[in-house]
């Protein structure tokens, strides 16, 4: 069986691109760079899912992902998604992206604690039929590193509260360091087809190289479940199927 | 140097009484004279500003050249083995093996970091990388060290928060991680604060690339940021004390672009990728008066330039400003007119601007031309190689012998000494709460440490360490280190204190020590005083090398580093490269709750060496005479540490040096809040110390270990087969929560937080 192709956009400066790659890899699926410039859409035809991998695209010029949102590649992506032929995900910046590009609802704001940082967080999944958390079990709790300078999650109350009652809201943060809005980390479209994660699970991945563990110093590779999710996704038959709406 | 009339070389010829401004651009009466010399008439105001930005002490290394002689000189064929490019590059190469290199280099951007904090350090970085980048390799890593003034002056806050910003903004948009750095605090860089940025890249032996301009009809691009009125005249600056008001009197801190440098990056290794370069060079010090005659020097010796054709920010800029800009974001390389088309289908593809400026030739000069007239005519070898050496003249400065005679035991500071086990406690919470100790998170989670993936170890271990080899997991371990104090202290010891504490380090996480690039930073060479320290210093690297059997690869000098008359702590800081045939047998500096229960080893020798330690600064003491260095011994302690890393007997290791055992135990205790237990009995009685001592002397050749309770047989047996001093101290007790000394103190590791987590948010924020 061949390998299910990923599309990943390779904005500039989207330092994260490099270790998406791999966790792609690595989940069993096989990774499509795209250019953010193309405008047609043969290049993302064959794809069932595309990933905005996180970094400091366009060196967060202007805002965090607002340069990124408007790329050429940003329509295409778009109007595969309301063909309902297309997953995008976005990680760390690449969910700003799509809160910049108007895909997701919401918006990010300055830490609570200015400036950029990293750290490991811990978050609980709640929703596991999502194309991005498919492979976690119900309330798991999983810690992946969060880098930002702009990391808190904002929306208007209306906003959040359709995203609870959808259940929408995928992954929160068990603490509220973030400063996120109920704590959110991570987001679904209504249509399941459109989802953000404000983490970097892309370096919770492989041992030696994770994340703090019981076991030992960087031994956690939490981030693994989300890559076999968007990997089982994009290997569906049809991007619907396996969001579980 | 805005004159209506342009001054082309016809016009200089014919106009020799013209006066010129060589004073202001740093060029003493003899240089000046040197110059018209070479030429045989006076030089061009554009000649003049290269002459002077290239022989600037920055650029030229006139000072320093005759000491630095020493690193390539003081070595033998085995320290050899592994290089394969030697001094004198942008940067040294080392041989990893199976066809993998790597380069690494530290560079100053102190003058620039004081005046803009942010921009300074920022382009720091920015420099840094484009050297490693002009040697053909990805930079995979950056660190940083910074000297800044003391913790609660009110100008501190403003250097070390614009500089870590700064560091921590570069480097993260240019998508490389973070891996070691140190900051230390003192009142003497109050006025003149280091910021030395490094960055390592590894490469290909096939992709190598050297700034060479070779081959007749060879074309000439410029590449990157357009070039701007920023930074002219920054090599001059570099190389002149800061005065009484405390800044130069010009704008000449450049702004980065880090979003142009990343695209840079991938642009010019995809030129590597595909065999498009001839040659290569990065612009910094002096911009294109730089690139273009070390380009031209390197090669066959000549050049033609069109000035005119390079792409402005700013139009206005004279011919002379142009030479001299040191805009970031700009490469210059030699491509061939077959390669010229798909040369700009790259740099297209990333939307990099790029302008053909000329071709080499083989009239051994360098010819450049401005809206048509000539303004430059010279051999190029004169301006990048033919500037002036000095011996200046050094002299053991006379208060060195009054400083060495004042010891810490015999001063005031140590008229009352903690005794008791209340008063040993009260020492480390405080020692652990001041800010040369005090937890380092604040910084380094201001810059990203695991970007691409590859980060095994960062802070707070005592190495950063980097995989290499997906497939292999073959990697290396960098430390930076210097202890400005000892040096101060004594030049020569000091220095060597220097590389062994990097070489230890390295050692320490599990790796074998490969070699050292280093990063001199002093006061006025001017000053015979200081002559005679980096004189001693150099001597003391060469020969700590040679001993160790470690070549030095490469390094900067920062000179006329002073406030005034009063130059900074001479500060030589050593990055050591070391190399791992896998990165999973990398040790951590710290205690995780998984090694509970694991046996504490102390190896090395205690003896009473106070003088200028940690504790000695805290209670405001400098003076006597820096531990006494032992190199056999740091090599037998090498060995064995990364033999028993290897060999999979470590839990943690640690090294000892700045605060002793007292530091070191409360580093490992604190990172991830595991207890240990200890009893300094047993060191106390074996080296005849008193406990005070036992904690917070700074002996060297020393080392921590957690070993786990079933590889301690091994473990010992290849201690005693080494003959290395081992005593097991204490155990590793994760659920204690304390840091207990039996018969002494327990300290709950909240207790000993508190300050520890402070002493940086509280003065700097958050």
């Amino acid at each position: 069986m061949s390998k299910p192709k990923i599309g990943v956009v390779m904005f500039d400066a989207a330092t994260d691109a490099a270790s998406v790659i791999r966790a792609v890899e690595l989940a069993g699926g096989q990774p499509v760079k795209l250019h953010p410039k193309t405008t047609t859409a043969p290049d993302v035809a064959d794809l069932r899912v595309v990933i905005l991998p996180g970094g400091f695209s366009y060196g967060d010029y202007l805002r965090p992902g607002a340069l990124a949102a408007t790329q050429p590649i940003m329509s295409v992506l778009e109007d595969a998604v309301k063909a309902k032929e297309l997953t995008v995900v976005g990680l760390g910046n690449g969910f700003q992206v799509l809160t910049e590009a108007g895909m997701l609802p919401g918006g990010f704001i300055a830490n609570t604690t200015p400036g950029y940082h990293h750290a490991e967080v811990e978050f609980m999944v709640e929703n596991t039929v999502s194309a991005l958390t498919n492979a976690y079990e119900a309330a798991d709790v999983i810690r992946l590193p969060q880098k930002a300078a702009f990391g808190s999650y904002t929306a208007t109350e209306t906003e959040l509260e359709a995203l609870e009652a959808n259940g929408n809201v995928i992954v929160r943060s068990k603490d509220s360091s973030s400063g996120s809005a109920r704590d959110i980390a991570g987001i679904s479209s209504d249509d399941g087809l459109v989802l953000g994660l404000m983490a970097n699970p892309e370096y919770a991945i492989e041992e030696g190289f994770g994340t703090d563990h019981p076991d030992g110093p960087g031994l956690g590779v939490d981030g693994q479940g989300l890559f076999i999710s968007v990997v089982r996704a994009a290997g569906a038959t049809n991007a619907e199927g396996v969001v579980g709406a | 140097m805005h004159n209506t009339q342009l001054d082309t070389v016809a016009h200089a010829g014919k106009t020799p009484e013209v006066e010129q401004p060589w004073a202001a651009l740093g060029l003493n009466a003899e240089e000046y004279g040197r110059i018209r010399d070479i030429l045989g008439r006076r030089p061009t105001e554009a000649e003049l500003a290269m002459y002077s930005s290239m022989w600037s002490e920055h650029t030229s290394y006139k000072s320093s050249k005759v000491h630095l002689r020493q690193f390539g000189e003081k070595t033998t064929e085995e320290m050899q083995q592994h290089m394969l490019v030697g001094l004198g590059e942008n940067a040294g190469v080392v041989d990893l093996g199976d066809g993998w290199a790597v380069t690494f280099k530290v560079e100053s951007h102190n003058s620039p970091s004081y005046l803009e904090p942010f921009q300074g350090a920022a382009t720091g970085i920015g420099g840094v990388v484009r050297d490693i980048i002009s040697m053909g390799a990805r930079p995979v890593a950056v660190l940083d060290s910074l000297r800044v003034g003391h913790e609660d002056h009110e100008d501190t806050a403003r250097i070390v928060k614009g500089a870590v910003a700064g560091v921590g903004h570069y480097g993260n948009i240019l998508g490389v991680p973070n891996i070691a750095g140190e900051t230390a605090f003192d009142a003497v860089f109050q006025g003149n604060p280091l910021v030395n940025a490094g960055a390592v890249g590894v490469l290909r032996h096939e992709d190598l690339r050297l700034a060479q301009a070779s081959g007749t009809g060879n074309k000439i691009v410029l590449f990157g940021a357009r070039t701007g009125g920023d930074g002219i005249g920054g090599a001059a600056m570099s190389s002149a004390a800061f005065d009484d008001e405390g800044a130069a009197n010009t704008p000449v801190v450049q702004a980065g672009d880090p979003l142009q440098e990343n695209v840079i990056i991938e642009a010019t290794l995809e030129l590597f990728a595909t065999s498009l370069v001839e040659g290569i060079q990065d612009l910094g010090a002096a911009g294109i008066a730089c690139a273009t005659s070390e380009l031209a020097a390197g090669g066959d010796g000549g050049m033609h330039v069109e000035l005119t054709n390079v792409l402005l920010r700013d139009e206005g800029l004279s011919a002379g400003d142009i030479l001299m800009s040191e805009s970031q974001e700009r490469m210059m390389a030699v491509v061939t007119p077959e390669n010229q088309t798909a040369f700009e289908q790259i740099m297209e593809k990333y939307g990099v601007e790029y302008s053909w400026l000329g071709e080499v030739n083989d009239s051994g000069r360098l010819t450049i031309d401005w809206n048509g007239e000539r303004i430059v005519d010279v051999d190029p070898t004169t301006v990048a190689d033919g500037g002036p050496v000095y011996e200046r003249p050094y002299a053991r400065p006379e208060w060195l012998d009054t400083v060495q005679a004042d010891t810490f035991r015999a001063s005031d500071a140590a008229a009352s000494l903690p005794e008791t086990g209340e008063e040993l406690k009260a020492a480390v919470i405080e020692l652990m709460a001041s800010a040369n100790m005090a937890d380092r998170s604040w910084l380094t989670s201001q810059t990203d440490t695991s970007v691409g993936g590859n980060t095994r170890q960062a802070a707070p271990n005592d190495s950063g360490v980097l995989r290499v080899d997906e497939e292999t997991g073959m990697g290396i371990g960098l430390a930076i280190d210097c202890n400005s104090r000892y040096v101060y202290l004594d030049p020569y010891v000091g220095s060597q204190l220097a590389v062994a504490e990097s070489y230890r380090n390295v050692a320490t996480s599990g790796a074998t020590p490969l070699g050292i690039s280093d990063g001199l930073n002093f006061g006025s060479p001017e000053d015979p005083g200081v002559m005679w320290q980096f004189a001693e210093s150099t001597r003391g690297i060469a020969d700590a090398c040679m001993e160790l059997g470690i070549p030095v690869t490469g390094g900067n000098v920062s000179l006329y580093n002073q406030t005034v008359d009063t130059p900074i702590h001479p500060t030589p800081m050593i990055v050591t490269l070391g190399r791992y045939d896998d990165v999973a047998t990398a040790v951590p500096s710290w205690l995780h709750p998984a090694f509970d229960g694991s046996a504490i080893y102390l190896l090395g020798e205690t003896f009473d060496e106070l003088d200028g330690s940690e504790f000695a600064h805290l209670r405001g003491h400098l003076g006597g005479v820096p531990p006494k260095v032992n190199l056999a011994k740091e090599q037998q302690l090498a060995g064995l540490l990364s033999n028993a890393s290897r060999t999979h007997m470590l839990d943690a290791a640690h090294d000892l040096s700045d605060g002793g055992l007292a530091g070191a135990l409360s580093d490992m205790v604190l990172a991830a809040g595991v207890g240990v237990r200890i009893n300094l009995d047993y060191i106390t009685e074996r080296d005849g110390i008193d406990a005070f001592t036992a904690l917070f002397s700074e002996s060297q050749g020393r080392a921590l270990v957690a070993v786990p309770l079933s590889e301690e047989v091994r473990f010992r047996g290849i201690a005693e087969s080494r003959n290395y001093p081992s005593l097991r101290i204490g155990v590793v007790d994760a659920s204690s929560q304390a840091l207990e000394l039996q018969d002494l103190f327990a300290i709950t590791i909240d207790e000993l937080r508190e300050g520890w987590a402070t002493a940086l948010p509280k003065r700097f924020g958050n």
